[in-house]
């Protein structure tokens, strides 16, 4: 069995979030919700000044404290690595929210992609939003993606919680989660940490890899390598 | 609410980083362990996926495309499933995208499925217009419509009036010259006006007069050395941000990054070298460069050439002997020299651009030790100025010293493609449109004070932004009739209360778009438009990575409403009526347009729409008359790939070359005083005389050289204390995606700029000094308008200038891009405070270092 | 009061009262149940809002009323077994109201059965559930068996014993809910769950003292010099663990006030939501400190205000206390999300989270008024 993880190379990362935007129509979430995500900071005061982008998304960890604090289970590990998430078993006590340290899960508040069931037009000559999903044919948004709905509701429904999985339904057809196919920069390297030769390890074991906030012990399965910012400077022994 | 995020967040959530060695070990074994022991208490679940019945079969296939969201113009594939666009993606067979899609690429879904978008045509029935006069749509069939359309425009003609008629071009393809040239030369007008002039026209200024190349640079970055930017964003913004997106990290690798900013930009934050100059003093760093690289004798010798002699003459304040200097492929070094580089030093820049002389000393050496691989890349920030000029020339300059023009690891041009133009039009028009067409344009380009000197031309260029001034003054006549499509120059053009006026005194606007927007607003007959990524039949081509592609847009998903395609579709459907009025003149030009395949001549819009595409790329899918790149056996095979490239670069082939007067790179433009000497021929003065009444403080001999001029800046000092900083966003699709809820979701992935937020960057030591705090609302003046937005401390922008993101601030548009449809707008648009200047010689509107601006708390 | 003089006015008044908040709240449930829980001042960093906080407050008071009522149904301590019988029925009001708040602020309730198929063992949310379930039925129970006149048959015995245990671990799990929680820190890990457990008695015990005391001045009964008695060892017990509270309460504040931890030193920012008099939280000085002061006057101690007084302000302040730690621990966003939230969540609850609020209060008080009225609560059994 594989156990998936990825690998983030932030020197490739240019901090663009096509990951973050495609991973919202892959899995057709609704705004307000970051399956991906980031995190970001500018350090410095001018002009010694930059500004610093990671990209985030479900660690899927080992030690998931999500999934040790659910209840029902909803929120599960799969033999594969991946964190999964059931929303059929979720009761909404949103703790794996509560719990997650990466702050990477959402609860539905309310009913998904609202704006699009909307009924004005503002123009005599237009439409209003939900006549368009419904000439275009999508569900609830025109952009539906039906593949979504191969291990999970196309569209979750309000009152449970959802997060990344590591695009479960497109690894299970053999294809890379969106994020990694998305990523302009090739900054995502995804594959198998049970086999040796994959690129991941390969990349694990040129670099030190750090995880987030890896001294509580949670195992992520998402590594970084490498600097946002490789900036050389002038070689110096400072001075008093 | 707004953010104030602690500054110890990364640090916080990375602390354990830095683990100690024996730690890290440890990990790295559990990492191994890890993967074995997921028991315990844990919850283990059969893997639904990988145990349930086998995936269900793709449900759609990817289809290629074209993304017109920046000018990058990239080729791409649709995820299109039932005739319904879900995904979007870099077309992997294009070698100049690669197969990468930016961030933007994303937002065309939300683009084509806007609910906002108009579905019929409409016509406004209340006749007074305005900004505060509702136009009072309301839905028409496409029959009345464009019949209307038609008298109109046989009113023209029948009253011998056809240059009162005006075709205004916004976003094009190049299926352009159907609607933009043919038909209005054909009509018999002179005023086609496009936007180029609002684009980017002085960014190619530089490189004309330098190296004799009107037109965007592709840059050799995964080969350079050292790669210097000045105003150019391209992890962000315009142009090939997918290319560059995706090979940046390798450049990275082996160049040295510096850029030129007065904002931390997407590139400024990972770059090696961050130089915050003032705005507007872009060619006095260019200049101070220049004059370090020859001073240190750092220049590209088998380019450039050397001093007979071996020793370096170039002396800080000493003029040199032309004669002792042999040029090889340049012209008039020692000229540039005498002229303005000699006493042009770190030390006297350092002042006027605010930067220390050892940091732009370090760049200078630095950049001159790369030769030839060392990238001078021109942006539009130091030439979308006023005086910016010759700011783009001193620039580009660099590229010569360097020897990086046409070379590995520097500045190219454009590579070989082979389509083809429309038929002629000359057959079909008669004497009214000969004769209408020899009217003055709209624009006054080639008038003393606007030379518009494009490829060497006076008058060649458009000034787009100027054509407000004619429609205003009725000057050379008055405008009755004009067509515009995919434009909004009420919101994308400099001072736009202008254009609102301008408008406003059109009798007869048809306005061809997706959205109801503030060009809209003016208008009396809407035509809904299709999206160019999804919708119609086209082509564009682009250029990066050492190729070029010609890369199609096709109808790929179902049309539900009743969208029409701008170029083609709809001159046809008006052509048919002007000839069901009498006048055959257009529809049998666009007859002529047969499809290569069947010599079939068109019967409807459909037809020409497809027929005039397979016309103009015959040359690059039809195997007989193949030119070169890539080879395909017909129509069908071209249409399938959706997207042709071209042989790889040819390296230095034009050293000795280039398309200037002397054939050689020139730091003495012979090519531009020819042109200027032109324009001051036509109106019987002096090149002096051009330079004053185009601003410039330029005379005699330094008008023909590169060097740097002080900025022409609107506004007194006291009363606007800072200047303003204009920058595009990353997710922007030129101003259009403001109706797409991604593009405010996403918004935070600009430096600096917050989700669901409009806001004017401040250093926090201006914030402090005017009280103003993060989250304030602001009203930001210039002296010809004001915008209200919101207040961000940063310290990513130089004190002294305030930076502000383009794209947001309509009024209209769409239910999320304003924030009352047809009243308030959503945030503040950036050109509402940037007057109406000009960079003459070239016609770009000015964007940059153009005006002060203050700062009020509302 | 189903003795008492009152007039059959007043209670259906106060009746009708009841019935109109609670008609109020089933709207409420409603809304939530077709809206979402957007219509509570919670969001995705601010997760467990008010309801969540109504829940822990009468949970725990109905594990302290339980506790109470194993001194005599448990440690056979006879003299208080005259209050046995009305403790069990407040735990269980208590408790079914506490069950009301937690409910609406549930996402999906159809979903929890779930809970029963598919239990996860490791979730200290799946233990409160199942020991507070657990609770309740053992409750109900036993309190059948006590109105039945049963107190000392061994099943009533086993009842007994089984609700004490479970009233001594539920504690324990709602502080292992937040105390588990390794990326939270500012709940302090293990140390919640004995927190809360002392909160339980405290708050169990001022509840006791101040309804039997409410209650003897609306009767009218007055105490009897026996019950005098009684009610010394209730404040004593009372006293202690408000001593231990605070003891808790300020090893807390030590903590907080020196540790260099990033997220304490945010935390000490907003942990004082309700303000403060010299760095010292409002309902700490006026929930703890100023109850356990009063009490321990001897001059005070014994007299009824000074009880009614006291137990009314720790009855505040503990609930006070309650949603402080909850909220505090939950305002600074995590990780990304600090990218779409401010650095600091301001929270006032909005109108539906007090309609639950009210909803739970008026189940709990029309369940006592009519377990009063019904149940003989104060009738000393056999």
């Amino acid at each position: 069995m594989p156990r998936y993880a990825m690998v983030i190379d932030l020197q490739r990362c240019t901090g663009c979030s096509a990951c973050s935007i495609s991973c919202r129509n892959e899995n057709n979430v609704p705004d307000g919700i970051y399956w991906a995500n980031k995190i970001t900071e500018t350090s410095g005061v001018f002009p010694n000044v930059r500004y610093h982008y990671i990209p985030t998304l479900c660690n899927h960890c080992e030690n998931a404290p999500c999934v040790r604090g659910c209840p029902t289970r909803a929120m599960h590990k799969l033999e594969n690595g991946i964190t999964m998430h059931n929303p059929k078993k979720c009761i909404g006590c949103k703790y794996c929210e509560f719990n997650c340290p990466y702050g990477v899960i959402y609860f539905n508040w309310t009913q998904p992609h609202k704006p699009w069931k909307n009924n004005n037009k503002v123009l005599d000559g237009t439409t209003s939003p939900k006549e368009e999903v419904k000439k275009v044919g999508g569900k609830t948004i025109p952009y539906y993606n039906p593949e979504r709905e191969d291990t999970l509701p196309g569209i979750r429904q309000k009152g449970v919680v959802e997060k990344c999985t590591f695009c479960d339904h497109r690894v299970r057809r053999g294809k890379l989660p969106r994020c990694v196919d998305a990523c302009p920069a090739d900054a995502r390297i995804f594959g198998d940490m049970n086999d040796p030769d994959s690129k991941v390890r390969q990349l694990l074991g040129k670099f030190r890899p750090f995880r987030l906030r890896e001294q509580i012990g949670t195992e992520p399965h998402v590594f970084y390598i490498k600097n946002f910012n490789p900036a050389n400077y002038q070689p110096s022994k400072g001075g008093i | 609410m707004k953010k104030k995020k602690s500054i110890s967040l990364i640090s916080d959530f990375l602390k354990n980083k830095g683990l100690s060695r024996r730690a890290f070990m440890k990990t790295t074994a559990a990492t191994g362990a890890a993967v074995s022991f997921g028991g315990g208490l844990l919850p283990q679940m059969k893997a639904l996926a990988a145990t349930s019945s086998s995936p269900g079969k793709d449900q759609g296939k990817w289809l290629p495309a074209t993304c017109q969201g920046c000018t990058s113009w990239c080729s791409q594939q649709v995820y299109v499933i039932n005739g319904r666009a879900v995904k979007v993606r870099g077309n992997p067979s294009s070698k100049v995208n690669l197969g990468a899609g930016c961030p933007r690429s994303h937002l065309a879904l939300q683009q084509v499925y806007d609910p906002d978008r108009i579905k019929t045509p409409m016509k406004r029935t209340n006749p007074k217009k305005g900004r505060h006069e509702d136009p009072k749509f309301v839905s028409i069939s496409w029959d009345e419509a464009l019949n209307t359309i038609a008298d109109k425009i046989m009113e023209l003609r029948d009253a011998n009036e056809t240059h009162k008629y005006m075709l205004m071009r916004g976003r094009y393809s190049y299926m352009r010259d159907v609607l933009y040239d043919r038909m209005t030369k054909i009509i018999g007008s002179p005023n086609n006006i496009s936007h180029s002039a609002l684009c980017a026209e002085a960014e190619k200024f530089g490189p004309y007069y330098t190296e004799g190349y009107w037109g965007y640079r592709q840059y050799d970055v995964t080969n350079a050395r050292y790669i210097l930017l000045w105003g150019a964003d391209p992890l962000a913004a315009n142009r090939q941000v997918s290319y560059y997106s995706k090979v940046w990290g390798d450049a990275i690798n082996r160049a040295t990054i510096a850029i030129v900013e007065p904002r931390l930009s997407a590139t400024a934050a990972k770059a090696d070298e961050w130089l915050p100059a003032k705005p507007g003093t872009d060619g006095a760093l260019a200049v101070a460069i220049a004059h370090v690289l020859l001073t240190e004798g750092l220049w590209y010798k088998p380019f450039v050439g050397d001093f007979i002699d071996g020793q370096n003459l170039f002396i800080k304040g000493r003029q040199v002997d032309e004669t002792l200097f042999e040029e090889k492929y340049t012209h008039g070094l020692v000229k540039w020299w005498n002229l303005e580089l000699n006493d042009k030093t770190p030390e006297w820049a350092a002042g006027i651009i605010g930067l220390p002389v050892d940091q732009i000393r370090r760049v200078a050496i630095e950049y001159g030790k790369a030769a030839p691989h060392a990238i001078s890349w021109l942006g539009g920030g130091p030439c979308m100025q006023v005086r910016g000029g010759f700011a783009s020339m001193a620039v580009h300059a660099l590229n010569g010293l360097v020897g990086a023009v046409d070379n590995v690891g520097g500045t190219l041009q454009a590579n070989k493609e082979y389509t083809s133009k429309f038929p002629k039009p000359n057959d079909f028009m008669d004497d009214i449109a000969k004769k209408g067409k020899k009217h003055g344009k709209i624009d006054h380009r080639g008038r003393l004070q606007f030379p518009c000197i494009k490829k060497g031309k006076p008058g060649g260029g458009v000034i787009t932004n100027n054509a407000a001034e004619g429609i205003l003054n009725e000057d050379p006549n008055e405008i009755k009739v004009a067509i515009a499509y995919m434009n909004n120059f009420t919101f994308s053009a400099p001072q736009p209360e202008r254009w609102e006026r301008a408008l406003s005194k059109i009798p007869f606007l048809t306005h061809i778009t997706t959205n109801a927007s503030e060009f809209s607003w003016f208008s009396d007959i809407l035509l809904p438009d299709t999206h160019h990524m999804f919708e119609k039949w086209g082509y564009v081509k682009s250029h990066g990575n050492g190729y070029r592609h010609v890369t199609l847009m096709q109808p790929i998903i179902k049309n539900v409403w009743d969208y029409k395609t701008d170029e083609t579709e709809i001159p046809w459907l008006i052509a048919e009526k002007l000839a069901e009025k009498g006048f055959d003149n257009l529809l049998r030009h666009y007859k002529t347009y047969i499809d290569p395949e069947t010599g079939k001549e068109p019967t409807n819009e459909k037809e020409f729409a497809l027929y005039s595409l397979k016309y103009a790329t015959q040359k690059l899918w039809d195997p007989a008359q193949y030119k070169g790149g890539d080879k395909f056996d017909g129509w069908k095979a071209l249409i399938q790939k959706g997207v042709w490239n071209s042989a790889p670069y040819p390296f230095k082939k034009r050293w000795g070359k280039m398309k200037t007067k002397t054939k050689q790179f020139e730091f003495y433009s012979e090519t531009l005083k020819a042109a200027l000497k032109k324009h001051a021929h036509n109106h019987e003065t002096t090149v002096d005389e051009v330079m004053k009444a185009t601003n410039y403080l330029a005379r005699g001999e330094m008008a023909f050289i590169p060097h740097y001029e002080e900025p022409f800046i609107l506004g007194d000092k006291k009363e606007y204390p800072f200047v303003h900083v204009d920058h595009k966003s990353r997710l922007n699709r030129e101003g259009r995606s403001a109706n797409c809820s991604w593009y405010y979701e996403f918004k935070d992935i600009d430096p600096g700029d917050e989700a669901w937020d409009d806001v004017a960057k401040i250093n926090p030591i201006d914030a402090k000094r005017i009280n103003i705090k993060n989250g304030d609302t602001i009203k930001v003046s210039s002296p010809t308008g004001s915008l209200v937005c919101t207040a961000k401390l940063w310290e990513g922008v130089r004190p002294g200038t305030v930076a502000k993101c383009y794209g947001q601030g309509h009024w209209v548009y769409g239910r999320l891009a304003s924030k009352k449809f047809g009243k308030e707008p959503r945030g503040g648009s950036s050109n509402d405070i940037i007057p109406a200047q000009y960079e003459a010689l070239s016609g770009a509107s000015a964007y940059y270092g153009v005006t002060r601006i203050k700062i009020e708390k509302v | 009061m189903s003795e008492s003089k009152t007039s059959n006015g007043l209670f259906f008044t106060w009746l009708g009262l009841l019935g109109v908040a609670i008609l109020i709240g089933l709207f409420a449930a409603f809304k939530l149940l077709t809206e979402g829980h957007h219509l509570f001042n919670a969001n995705d960093v601010l997760i467990w809002s008010l309801p969540l906080g109504v829940y822990i407050y009468l949970a725990l008071i109905s594990s302290g009323l339980t506790l109470l009522a194993s001194i005599p149904l448990v440690f056979g301590q006879k003299k208080y077994e005259p209050y046995a019988k009305r403790l069990i029925f407040l735990a269980i009001a208590a408790l079914l109201s506490g069950f009301i708040s937690i409910g609406l602020e549930l996402g999906n309730i159809f979903h929890m059965v779930y809970i029963i198929i598919s239990p996860n063992l490791s979730s200290p949310i799946w233990w409160m559930g199942a020991i507070y379930s657990l609770e309740l039925i053992v409750l109900v129970l036993k309190f059948q068996r006590i109105h039945a006149g049963d107190l000392n048959s061994s099943t009533s015995k086993v009842l007994g014993k089984i609700g004490f245990l479970c009233a001594l671990i539920a504690p324990l799990m709602i502080g292992s809910v937040f105390g588990l929680t390794e990326s939270r820190v500012t709940y302090f890990g293990p140390v919640m769950s004995i927190y809360c457990l002392f909160m339980a008695i405290l708050s169990g015990s001022a509840l006791c003292l101040f309804y039997n005391l409410i209650h003897a001045q609306v009767t009218g009964n007055g105490i009897s010099k026996d019950k005098e008695s009684l009610f010394k060892e209730l404040t004593r017990i009372f006293t202690g663990s408000l001593g231990a509270v605070i003891l808790l309460t300020l090893i807390k504040f030590f903590i907080e006030g020196s540790t260099v931890i990033p997220e304490f030193l945010n935390y000490h920012k907003y942990a004082q939501a309700f303000g403060s008099i010299a760095g010292i939280n409002i309902e700490v000085i006026f929930g703890l400190f100023l109850p356990f002061i009063l009490i321990s006057i001897p001059g005070l101690r014994y007299n009824q205000s000074t009880r009614v007084l006291t137990s009314a302000l720790v009855l505040i302040g503990t609930f006070a206390m309650h949603m402080e730690i909850l909220l505090a621990g939950q305002s600074r966003p995590v990780g990304p999300k600090a990218e779409q939230f401010p650095d600091v969540i301001s929270y006032f609850p909005s109108i539906w989270e007090w309609i639950v609020f009210m909803l739970s209060i008026a189940v709990m008080l029309l369940l006592f008024t009519l377990g009063e009225r019904f149940l003989k609560l104060g009738s000393d059994p056999a």
